[in-house]
């Protein structure tokens, strides 16, 4: 009953004019930069981000979470019209959407997606809000030991998953760790790589960045492909009624995405990624007619489609129970979040309970607000397209700088931002992740202080880590990981298989 | 341009080698504390020596490893590149002393004749006019504080 009281207590939160229309527009801009290939949930939230200072914390993440699911659902609108995926999360649905609406079934598949990521989104929504506060309960017993070997763990996970060598994901990590180490020292208070300037002492703006590293490399990325992107079909509202047939086909896949989703929102890294390859995979194994993949099969979209949704709840979890960012994404929620001096993790729930009810409540009517808003508009959204990047690109640049000077109003933030846009081009062009960059910086700082406490209260025993048992699990999960490592590499397991895709 | 990907990676492995030198530099003149109460200096000198370690192991991995594993040439676009850099510093340092309206009035025109195709008039029409749009939201309806022409 608990449940239901902080519930409503969250709804009273959402409810009012203003977070409304934050999360109106969050949901409708996440949506505009998954349609626009090039621009994913990450850029379209770093963008968003410095302008979210302004607003209250609970209507600052509520519209930066808006964008984060609402990217999901404009992905697919691009994989289906045009072959072309919106983000990563849409790769899979390419495959069978684009052969639908090649069909003329243009109008079923987008339903269908609709639906699918609505009910997935959904129940994800509740699984987040049955599982969130018992973990929260647990993780208030974990101690600072447990704390540092849980996010070495989560960034471990991340050098194994991530689609770049390993070797030089954990280079990325490394990095991400050291850049967290420049400003005052936060047990001490020295200054570190600061070189005496005050412009480094709160270190270097996670926000500028979170917009180079993924928003200017992007636009850098996408100025070499600047492809004259016209949709060739554009289905009319009368089109999009699906058959009794098409629905009944989905049901199945729907369920099992929604599962799937869910469980791999757990994973950190690339969850969103994966679990559409796997409900991929999961379908063509389970279905009567597995020749049908590939040449317009309705399970190859709806399953996919609803399992990406469906990790949104899920990757939540570790983000406001444990305070670890799962993936990129929520990595800038959790900026946006100590930006306002909401810290995520177990306490979350008693100290800003208007945060964290007001961001189910916000997903909830965020899901709705996205159903009812995308199959009229669907039309407006792949027009979009028609926009040539060659104006959209300044514009974009534009909002970067105007929000990165509202951050502090320090020119210098401009420079960094440009600096780690070329540096993102650069290692990206040559298959480096920046994403466990990203999720490293955001980390470092916490990780060294557990670190450190932990040094301090067994008086420098390193054995503290494998004392008690959240520790030893961890630990235990740490040294699995790194002999399952040591086991593909001994039998010449590559990821090139998971970069390949089904 | 096209460059080979081995070349890029010993490339960033040299430029990391580099950085691990540096925080390793400032590492060392650090407080390292003791077992007990690890100073600041510490886990900046952990971290420094396992990127070295690893931006090592990639160098030597590039110089020496198969070839046909290296995957095709990577296109490097260094204009794009260099003109977005250059126009984004200018602009951080022209920014608070020439006001924001003709600090990005001037860089939207530099970027639209560089990427679009734009003559100059209308360069500098679209240019004002998105400048002047983005002002008025930016600053009167998100309450943004942008520098001001301060003349």
């Amino acid at each position: 009953m608990d449940i239901i009281h902080y519930l409503l207590q969250g709804f009273s939160v959402v409810l009012t004019p203003s977070n409304l229309f934050y999360c109106l527009i969050g949901v409708l801009w996440g949506t505009v930069v998954g349609v626009l290939p090039g621009l994913g949930p990450l850029a379209g939230m770093s963008l968003l981000l410095p302008l979210t200072y302004k607003l209250d914390p609970a209507g600052a993440i509520i519209m930066l979470s808006g964008i984060f699911y609402g990217a999901m659902y404009g992905g697919s609108t691009t994989s289906i019209l045009l072959r072309i995926p919106g983000e990563a999360a849409s790769i899979v649905t390419c495959i069978d959407g684009y052969e639908m609406a090649k069909q003329g079934r243009a109008g079923p598949a987008l339903v269908v997606c609709a639906v699918g990521s609505f009910i997935g989104g959904t129940v994800s929504i509740v699984g987040l809000m049955l599982f969130a506060p018992p973990l929260a309960q647990a993780m208030l017993k974990v101690g600072p030991a447990a704390e540092f070997a849980l996010m070495l763990l989560a960034l471990i996970v991340m050098s194994v998953i991530s689609t770049s060598s390993t070797l030089k994901t954990l280079t990325m990590i490394l990095l991400g760790l050291l850049l967290a180490t420049i400003g005052l020292d936060p047990i001490t208070g020295f200054a570190r790589y600061t070189f005496g300037s005050l412009h480094f002492s709160d270190g270097i703006s996670f926000v500028a960045m979170a917009l180079g590293l993924f928003g200017i490399s992007e636009i850098l990325i996408n100025f070499e492909n600047i492809a004259n992107l016209k949709p060739t079909i554009k289905p009319t509202l009368k089109s999009l009624v699906p058959q009794w047939t098409d629905l009944k086909a989905s049901a199945g896949p729907i369920g099992r995405g929604t599962v799937i989703g869910f469980l791999f929102g757990f994973v950190p890294g690339i969850s969103h990624v994966i679990s559409t390859f796997v409900s991929y995979a999961v379908e063509k194994k389970l279905s009567r007619h597995p020749e049908q993949f590939g040449h317009g099969a309705i399970a190859g979209v709806a399953g996919p489609e609803t399992a990406n949704n469906a990790t949104t709840g899920s990757c939540m979890i570790p983000l406001l129970v444990l305070g670890i960012p799962a993936i990129p994404a929520t990595a800038i929620l959790l900026s946006a979040m100590m930006i306002h001096g909401v810290q995520p993790g177990p306490q979350l729930m008693s100290e800003h309970p208007q945060v964290f009810w007001g961001l189910i409540a916000s997903m909830y009517i965020g899901n709705l607000m996205l159903l009812v808003l995308n199959l009229p508009l669907v039309g407006v959204f792949v027009n979009l397209l028609r926009i040539p990047y060659v104006y959209l690109a300044p514009v974009v640049l534009l909002i970067c700088v105007v929000g990165i000077y509202s951050v502090s109003a320090r020119p210098l933030d401009i420079f960094i931002m440009a600096a780690f846009g070329v540096l993102g081009y650069v290692l990206r062009k040559f298959d480096f992740d920046v994403a466990p960059l990203l999720l490293a910086v955001v980390l470092g700082d916490r990780m060294e202080v557990n670190l450190r406490r932990a040094l301090v209260i067994s008086d420098g025993d390193y054995g503290i880590f494998l004392q008690g048992a959240i520790s030893q699990v961890f630990i235990g999960a740490i040294v699995l990981l790194a002999l399952l490592q040591g086991a593909a590499w001994l039998f010449g397991f590559r990821k090139k298989a998971l970069r390949q895709g089904p | 341009m096209q460059v080979d990907p081995r070349r890029g990676d010993l490339v960033i492995a040299v430029l990391l080698l580099a950085l691990a030198a540096f925080f390793l530099w400032g590492a060392w003149r650090m407080p390292a504390g003791t077992f007990a109460v690890p100073g600041p200096g510490v886990v900046p000198m952990i971290l420094g020596a396992l990127l070295a370690a690893t931006a090592l192991v990639l160098f030597i991995k590039a110089l020496i490893g198969d070839r046909s594993e290296a995957g095709v040439s990577v296109a490097f676009g260094v204009a794009p590149i260099a003109i977005v850099f250059a126009a984004l510093t200018a602009v951080a340092l022209a920014f608070e002393r020439a006001g924001f309206l003709v600090t990005l009035s001037v860089f939207m025109f530099v970027m639209l004749r560089a990427v679009s195709r734009l003559g100059t008039l209308r360069s500098v029409l679209v240019a004002v006019g998105i400048v002047l749009a983005a002002g008025w939201f930016f600053d009167s309806v998100l309450g943004v504080n942008l520098p001001r022409v301060p003349w």
